[in-house]
């Protein structure tokens, strides 16, 4: 998996439009929880082969779950395009939640750190991660009025197309390969 | 959290690949082929399948089949020097050589009153060019070469090999292909012009690879690559001296279906959600053609620059393979419990208690191919 397909994928499963629509206001709080979560995955990332050796999967079969989970995430932003509001914990907790957890640590984005672990690629998908993440941080300080958050779900749609895109790219790989 | 459950049940679960040992490996080897000597009846047949829950020995026969484990016998005799294999080779070259059709310069392998088909024919080839391996005797190189001549005759010019002579009419059957005998006449073909360099076998052998590789799959009907362990056995046997971009390209498709139906197999169990989620687990004839395919594949990978790269991934498929024949086989604790151990003991059965010669023989070949991967790994 090269660094350009990570890039995608990655900012497709962080999906920066449907995120940026759920990021509290505070732009500290948002680029903290994008840390926090970056520092997340990179562990994951990091303890990919073992995680994986110790669950008995092969890379090339993970691989393939990973695709299906873009896939279905990817299916989710194209039907709902505006996160549900979620609860926020008070000063910059906010970081932990709503921003690392549930908006930026998406099943997809956990489950490609993963995958790139066991691919030894571990390197790769970090650096593709945190600019995803600068992105969904940067898109989250953009204030919109209501055309513009109709703008920004329209977006959400065509990044959960680009996921569902890439999430049977990946899966269809990963059936090919040994 | 429910969602990572139903992955992991559904998706990915846990691929069991058990240890194996050198020793066990052959341990295995010798019972499969015991199963299949002790098998071998007065007329030169062997005996074709058994149904253990009715202690019944099945009536059916297959000439293809018997070619089949001709083959492995003598695959074993050639690694090995196994003489009783040999033997039990030998008694199923008297029923091949009472059961061909000859036209003109070429001889066929087919039951009398019987269409020949291709695969029996070109799997005769394999078993004899093994023989002589095993023997160095050159008795049957005229056969060989007559068998050969068949497969030959049944080229079309766009390198495909019609699957069926018809008896009645004395000509190929049009438009109908066999779905192993085409990989099954590549790897003889390919065979034959190893074991005789110069006289020109190559040619029939090279358009056929071609062909498999670039049209196979379009005019025979496969939507996907089709796991043709054959066509692995024949691209490993030609070699990476001859094989062009369209081959290894194929070659590699073949390794991601060999992959894939190796690791889904992995995920496989008898019992509870690994049966539910993954079907019934592979027979023994499933479990080994897989193996063999892999195999070919590994070998190949070893000599190619063009797939070094998959090596390592085809060597660990091989092992898991083969740990999990070898954990699935009969042994005489087990066959003890029946009527009749003798026709237990070796062998693979299905759920329905099923046993049938093609188990043990892919099985056998599968875990004949992976012994110079364990032997490696223990001297290395």
């Amino acid at each position: 998996m090269s660094f350009g397909f990570f890039l995608l994928a990655f900012a497709a499963a962080a999906n920066p439009c449907r995120a940026s629509l759920a990021l509290p206001q505070r732009r500290s709080a948002v680029a903290l929880g994008a840390l926090l979560a970056a520092a997340v995955c990179a562990a994951v990332a990091v303890s990919g082969s073992v995680v994986l050796d110790a669950l008995d999967v092969s890379p090339e079969s993970f691989r393939l779950a990973a695709g299906l989970v873009l896939g279905l995430e990817g299916a989710r932003a194209l039907l709902s395009p505006r996160p549900p509001s979620e609860p926020e914990l008070p000063g910059l907790g906010a970081a932990l939640v709503p921003v690392a957890f549930p908006l930026l640590l998406q099943p997809g984005v956990v489950m490609l750190a993963l995958a790139a672990g066991a691919d030894d690629v571990a390197g790769r998908a970090v650096g593709a991660l945190c600019v995803a993440f600068a992105v969904v941080v940067l898109a989250g300080a953009v204030r919109v009025d209501e055309r513009g958050e109709a703008l920004f779900a329209a977006g959400a749609r065509l990044v959960g197309a680009l996921e569902v895109g890439l999430g049977v790219a990946l899966g269809v790989d990963a059936l090919r390969d040994v | 959290m429910l969602g990572a459950a139903a992955l992991r049940l559904a998706v990915v679960p846990a691929e069991v690949c058990p240890p194996l040992e050198v020793g066990a490996l052959r341990t295995s080897i010798e019972e499969a082929a015991g199963w299949l000597e002790r098998g071998v009846r007065d007329d030169g047949r062997y005996t074709y399948g058994y149904q253990r829950e009715r202690d019944l020995i099945s009536r059916d026969y297959n000439v293809t089949r018997h070619a089949g484990v001709m083959l492995s016998l003598y695959q074993l005799a050639a690694r090995t020097g196994d003489d009783e294999a040999l033997a039990a080779g030998e008694h199923g070259l008297r029923f091949l050589r009472a059961n061909l059709v000859r036209r003109g310069d070429w001889a066929a392998v087919a039951e009398p009153g019987r269409d020949a088909r291709v695969g029996a024919s070109a799997l005769a080839v394999a078993a004899l060019v093994h023989r002589r391996l095993a023997t160095g005797d050159r008795d049957a190189d005229d056969l060989t070469r007559a068998l050969a001549r068949f497969l030959v005759a049944q080229q079309q010019p766009d390198g495909s090999v019609l699957g069926v002579w018809s008896g009645r009419t004395g000509r190929p059957v049009p438009g109908e292909y066999s779905k192993f005998g085409t990989g099954e006449a590549l790897w003889a073909l390919a065979l034959v012009d190893r074991l005789f360099p110069g006289e020109g076998w190559d040619r029939p052998a090279l358009r056929l690879a071609r062909y498999v590789a670039t049209r196979r799959d379009d005019v025979e009907g496969y939507v996907l690559t089709f796991p043709d362990h054959w066509a692995a056995y024949g691209l490993a046997e030609l070699g990476p001296s001859v094989l062009g971009e369209a081959e290894i390209s194929y070659a590699r498709r073949l390794a991601g279906a060999f992959g894939l139906m190796s690791r889904l197999e992995a995920q496989s169990g008898t019992s509870g959600l690994r049966r539910l989620f993954r079907g019934e687990p592979a027979s023994g004839a499933g479990l080994g053609t897989i193996g063999e395919g892999v195999a070919a594949l590994w070998r190949l990978s070893l000599v190619d620059p063009q797939l070094a790269d998959l090596s390592g991934d085809l060597a660990e498929r091989l092992r898991c393979r083969a740990a999990r024949t070898v954990e699935r086989q009969a042994d005489a604790a087990e066959s003890s419990s029946w009527p009749r151990p003798d026709l237990i003991r070796g062998a693979w059965f299905s759920e329905d208690d099923y046993t049938q010669m093609d188990d043990q023989q892919h099985a056998l070949s599968a875990l004949l191919a992976t012994l110079p991967l364990l032997e490696g790994a223990r001297t290395s």
